[in-house]
């Protein structure tokens, strides 16, 4: 149905790493540990974020994601893969006149393509909008991109657009090794994530788990305080 | 650390499947416009065929009441003559409530020009006495001395003749007097029409208040099994645990909402 | 005062069209007040035949001097007024274009018949390169509504209206006093051409009389000489 859209200026704050000590970041510290629970068999290079609708923070999941790798001294890649709503260079502040797009149809060399940032995570900003973006992921240059990467990055991290918007998503899933389902618990709606579930396993994702955001302490009393160490 | 396993942080306490009292009236809280909405078409459907669609109906109603006249009666026992008189009325009842009770009464009535009771010949009598037949109720309320008349009606002026021509002739006919050999009166009951057939002004039905309040009810029921069933099935998860059942997949993270951070502040 | 947008160049755009009338506008310029006037030049329009960058810095100095020979007293600065090209970025990286006064600040004309809807992408990538924009003549821009024009505003983004726009039987009266109301209005300038009367004056009386002669001298003095000169 109807939902809210906010139009006011968003906050494109690194939680991470602004506020590294907080709960919040705490429980992203957890993500990597239940991620290789959850998947004991698989090896876990490229992972793939993604969601049911925009507007459910998969975003910040996959940036905050990256730094959490990162500090864990991973050598971590991050490519925005929304090529029609990129937002992730608002949130390291660098420019977005170049980027995927622009390298994948020949206009910008490798070397100009990965950006590093003041964290020690490398980044692949989107570049500019293109008119058809699925075509362009499913170039042998995306594939023999993500290969070369392989080579070079313990994790890649990639933001891709809602499943039930664009297809994109679901071209995805052949390219990465696991797929991140985001889902708010405030915002999502259940008939939305289980089409999106059921979508993505058409595709033969693999799906190795769910993470869940937007909760809210039901009853006053939430995680514990935990002083870094 | 987190080093077994467990997935998921247990310090916070949730709520399992179903509803709470809480969330139900988030639920209907979230959805008010629907629940008005809903509502408000029930009521316009009511009022629409409560205005519009019924045709109302008039009734006309006359009551005799017997009362035995003490000092006319020579005789005496009249709390026997009473009982004997109320225990009778259902019989009288019958009577007045036959087909040949209200063929006496129409013919008294087709003889006023302005009753606008006509008819032409055996057969539309019959078929007039038939339909008012089913229009007319004949009774007596439980151990009391009385008989009442009510006809019901589309058309008011029937109701009112009916009514009028029938009582008058019960009136008439039923006689409870008794006398002696010598014809002295030893009984003398009176029959009063204490309530006499009037011309219904406004209608007997439908309840139109009665209506709209029902509606009102029956749209805040439909609005209510609405709006749950609507959450149920696209509303949003409750719980983790929800998210896990549902759709088959591990829960690897659990982010809380930034804004109730945030106790664990600079280094 | 100063005047920030005008095609005082002669035969280089559809402004002066030779060098007497060149003078002929700054002795009208000088009458109504304005003692520094920014030259800007058209570049990259769609409707008109524009010279490149070097030319027009060679034919500014050789303009700037017959200026002073013919004893007209008068501060002139260089600058383009740049139309939107989907390559504008690329021109920026490659230097094809000036900026005003060789300060990080652009003069951009935005297409009239339609919404640019990559502008804010645009300018957050002119913000990474340290670039601020004055949009020119706002108020002609039917597309921006005043809200529109409120989220847009930054510290990176400015707003310029024309001079004639204040007089009264102006099609843009309203809106440009709508501006003004808003707080919108950062530049106020003549974009003089030779079939345009030059208003300045007038527009700074009008200014101070309706809206104060605070905000009068922001936007004549002020800001110009701290962004600009």
């Amino acid at each position: 149905m109807f939902r809210k859209r906010r139009n006011q200026k968003r906050n494109y704050d690194i939680v991470f790493f602004s506020r590294p000590n907080s709960v919040f970041a705490e429980a992203y510290r957890k993500i990597p540990v239940n991620l290789e629970y959850a998947n004991v068999d698989k090896k876990i290079k490229i992972i793939h974020i993604t969601s049911a609708m925009p507007g459910e923070n998969k975003t910040t999941i996959a940036i905050n994601l990256a730094a959490t790798y990162a500090e864990l001294n991973k050598k971590v890649i991050l490519i925005d893969l929304d090529l029609r709503r990129s937002k992730i260079h608002r949130y390291f502040k660098v420019p977005n006149d170049h980027g995927l797009s622009s390298y994948l149809i020949d206009q910008l060399e490798y070397e100009q393509l990965i950006v590093g940032t003041e964290h020690g995570i490398d980044l692949i900003t989107s570049g500019p909008k293109v008119p058809s973006p699925h075509v362009v992921l499913r170039s042998e240059k995306f594939q023999k991109l993500l290969e070369k990467l392989s080579e070079e990055y313990d994790y890649i991290i990639i933001d891709s657009p809602p499943v039930l918007l664009v297809t994109d998503s679901s071209i995805l899933t052949k390219y990465v090794d696991a797929t991140l389902f985001v889902v708010n618990e405030k915002i999502s709606r259940k008939n939305e994530v289980l089409s999106s579930i059921r979508l993505l396993k058409e595709n033969n994702a693999n799906i190795a788990g769910i993470i869940v955001t937007g909760k809210t302490p039901k009853n006053g009393h939430y995680y514990y305080r935990y002083n870094s160490y | 650390m987190n080093g077994e396993g467990k997935i998921r942080n247990t310090n916070v306490q949730e709520f399992e499947g179903g509803f709470t009292l809480v969330e139900l009236f988030q639920y209907l809280w979230k959805n008010l416009l629907l629940i008005l909405g809903i509502v408000v078409a029930t009521v316009a459907v009511g009022v629409v065929y409560t205005w519009l669609i019924v045709t109302p109906k008039y009734t006309s109603t006359a009551e005799i009441v017997f009362t035995i006249n003490r000092e006319k009666s020579t005789g005496g026992n009249f709390a026997t003559k009473i009982s004997e008189i109320k225990a009778d009325l259902p019989n009288w009842v019958v009577v007045l409530g036959s087909e040949e009770f209200i063929t006496e009464a129409l013919i008294d009535a087709s003889e006023d020009e302005e009753s606008g009771i006509t008819f032409n010949d055996i057969q539309e009598l019959e078929k007039l006495v038939k339909k008012v037949k089913g229009l007319i109720t004949v009774t007596n309320p439980k151990d009391q001395s009385l008989i009442k008349i009510q006809t019901t009606s589309v058309d008011s002026k029937l109701a009112y003749v009916v009514t009028k021509y029938v009582s008058e002739l019960a009136a008439k006919v039923i006689d409870f007097n008794q006398y002696d050999n010598e014809g002295t009166i030893i009984l003398a009951v009176e029959n009063r029409l204490v309530t006499r057939a009037k011309l219904p002004t406004s209608p007997s039905s439908p309840n139109k208040i009665l209506n709209v309040i029902i509606s009102f009810l029956v749209g805040a029921i439909i609005s209510v099994v609405v709006v749950l069933l609507k959450e149920q099935f696209s509303g949003v998860f409750k719980s983790s645990e929800e998210i896990e059942k549902l759709t088959g997949y591990p829960i690897i993270g659990e982010i809380f909402e930034q804004e109730y951070d945030d106790n664990g502040g600079e280094e | 005062m100063i005047d920030i947008h005008t095609h005082i160049l002669p035969d280089v755009d559809d402004g002066a069209r030779n060098f007497e009338e060149s003078l002929k506008m700054i002795k009208e310029s000088i009458k109504q007040g304005i003692s520094h006037i920014v030259v800007t030049p058209h570049i990259f329009s769609p409707y008109i035949k524009c010279k490149t960058k070097n030319e027009i810095i060679k034919i500014f100095d050789e303009f700037t001097k017959n200026v002073k020979d013919a004893g007209l007293n008068v501060n002139l600065y260089l600058g383009h007024e740049v139309s939107y090209h989907i390559r504008i970025f690329d021109y920026f990286k490659h230097g094809e274009f000036l900026t005003l006064n060789n300060k990080n600040i652009i003069l951009l004309e935005l297409p009239y018949d339609r919404e640019l809807e990559t502008f804010e992408d645009l300018q957050y990538n002119f913000e990474c390169y340290g670039q601020s924009l004055i949009l020119a003549h706002i108020e002609r821009y039917d597309y921006y509504s005043i809200r529109k024009l409120k989220h847009l505003k930054s510290n990176n983004v400015f707003f310029q209206i024309n001079a004639s726009s204040l007089m009264k039987s102006h099609r843009y009266f309203k809106k440009a006093n709508k501006l003004l109301k808003a707080g919108l209005v950062d530049f106020i300038a003549s974009d003089i051409h030779y079939n345009r009367i030059n208003h300045m004056q007038e527009a700074y009386e009008f200014v101070t009389k309706n809206y104060g002669q605070d905000v009068a001298t922001k936007i004549f003095y002020d800001n110009p000489s701290q962004l600009i000169l």
